[in-house]
C-alpha cells in the first residue's frame, strides 16, 4: 500500500484527534528530523533545539483542526518551525561565552588584512577550534536577532536549510522574483551585521589550506 | 543590460541559476558595474559561508525518545484539559448552590414565596 501523504495525513487527523493520534504520529515521524534540524540551526543548542521543535508539533496538533491546505503542510509546518526558533532566539539571553583565547597573534597583526567571511573551517577541528566555532555559531544567532524577521526567516529557509526559491515562495506566497530581491537584501544586511559583530571571534578560526589561500583581501 | 536589469540577476548569479545565454550577457555587464560586483561578491560570501557551517548539521537526528516525551506532552494537555473541563462543570454546579444557599440566608421568605407561587399556580 502507497504511503499516505502529509494532506490525506491531515485530512485523517482532523476526522480523528483527539481521540485518535495515529495519523498525528505519521507526520511527527515523518517531519521530526527536519524540523530538529531546521531549529538547532538557528538556537545553535541540541537541548534549546529539542524544546523547541516540541513546541513546533503541539503548536502543529491544537492548530491541525484549523489549517485549510491552501500551502502544502510542509510549508505551514516549516513556517511555524521558523516562527518559533526565531521567537526563541529572542527570548534566549546570551549564553556564557566561550572561553577563547585570543593568542593567535599572527591572525591579529593581519587583522586589518583578513576578511572573515573567506576563512573556512578546518576539517579536522581540535577542541580549542570547537569552541570558537560554539562562538562563532552564538554570534550567527546575535546576527539573526539583528535583523528584521523577514530576513532572517529568509536567510534561514534560503542559506541554512537551503530550500528552494520556489519552495520559499510557496511558504511565504509571494512571487519568485520578490523572494529572490528579498533574499539577496538579507544576504547582504547579514554581512553587514556579521562584519560588524562576528570579525574578530572568526579570526581565531583555523582554516583550511584553500581558506588560507583566500584569507587576504581581494 | 543596464546596472538596474543587472541588479535584478544577482540573487541568480549568486545561486548559479542563470540560464546560459543571459549569464554571458550578465557577466559583461558586470564588468561596467562595480557597485553590482561588490553586491554580488558580499552576497555570494554570504551563501558560501552559511551552506559550508550548516553541512555539518545536514543529517542531524532527534535525540532519542524525542517522540515518545511529545506524544506523552499531547496526552498529558488533553488530559489535562478533560480534568479541568469536568472540574469547570462541578464548580458551576457548586456556584449555582452556593447561590441558592446565600440567597436563602438573605431572604428566607423567597423559597417558601417561589414555592407558594408554584403551588398556586398549579
Amino acid at each position: 500500500m502507497a504511503a499516505l501523504t502529509d494532506e490525506e495525513l491531515v485530512a485523517r487527523c482532523k476526522a480523528e484527534l483527539p481521540s485518535d493520534t495515529r495519523s498525528y504520529e505519521m507526520l511527527v515521524q515523518r517531519h521530526m528530523n527536519r524540523v530538529y534540524s531546521l531549529v538547532y540551526r538557528v538556537v545553535a543548542n541540541k537541548e534549546e533545539a529539542e524544546d523547541i521543535a516540541q513546541e513546533v508539533f503541539i503548536k502543529v496538533y491544537h492548530g491541525l483542526h484549523k489549517f485549510e491546505q491552501q500551502a502544502s503542510f510542509s510549508s505551514w509546518l516549516y513556517r511555524i518551525a521558523t516562527n518559533c526558533a526565531l521567537d526563541a532566539l529572542d527570548k534566549i539571553k546570551r549564553r556564557p561565552k566561550a572561553a577563547v583565547p585570543m593568542n593567535d597573534s599572527k591572525a591579529r597583526e593581519n587583522e586589518d588584512e583578513i576578511d572573515p567571511l573567506h576563512l573556512q573551517p578546518s576539517q579536522a577541528a581540535g577542541p580549542e577550534d570547537s569552541l570558537i566555532l560554539a562562538e562563532l555559531r552564538e554570534c550567527i544567532c546575535r546576527v539573526l536577532k539583528k535583523l528584521e524577521r523577514e530576513q532572517a526567516r529568509l536567510l534561514i529557509m534560503r542559506d541554512f536549510d537551503d530550500l528552494s526559491y520556489d519552495e520559499i515562495a510557496n511558504v511565504l506566497q509571494v512571487g519568485m522574483s520578490t523572494v529572490k530581491m528579498r533574499i539577496h537584501r538579507a544576504r547582504l544586511a547579514f554581512q553587514e551585521f556579521f562584519n560588524q559583530f562576528c570579525g574578530r571571534v572568526y579570526l581565531n578560526f583555523p582554516v583550511s589550506s584553500s581558506g588560507k589561500a583566500e584569507m587576504k583581501k581581494e | 543590460m543596464n546596472c538596474e536589469e543587472l541588479a535584478q540577476l544577482l540573487p541568480d548569479l549568486v545561486d548559479g541559476t542563470l540560464p546560459a545565454p543571459m549569464l554571458a550577457e550578465a557577466e559583461a555587464a558586470l564588468s561596467e558595474c562595480p557597485d553590482c560586483r561588490r553586491e554580488l561578491e558580499a552576497a555570494r560570501q554570504i551563501r558560501t559561508f552559511l551552506i559550508a557551517l550548516q553541512a555539518e548539521n545536514a543529517n542531524l537526528r532527534v535525540p532519542d525518545g524525542f517522540e515518545a516525551r511529545l506524544l506523552a506532552q499531547v496526552h498529558g494537555q488533553r488530559a489535562g484539559l478533560e480534568l479541568l473541563d469536568l472540574s469547570s462543570k462541578a464548580f458551576i454546579m457548586w456556584l449555582i448552590e452556593l447561590i441558592n444557599l446565600i440567597g436563602a440566608f438573605i431572604d428566607p421568605d423567597s423559597e417558601l414565596r417561589a414555592s407558594g407561587t408554584q403551588l398556586s399556580g398549579a
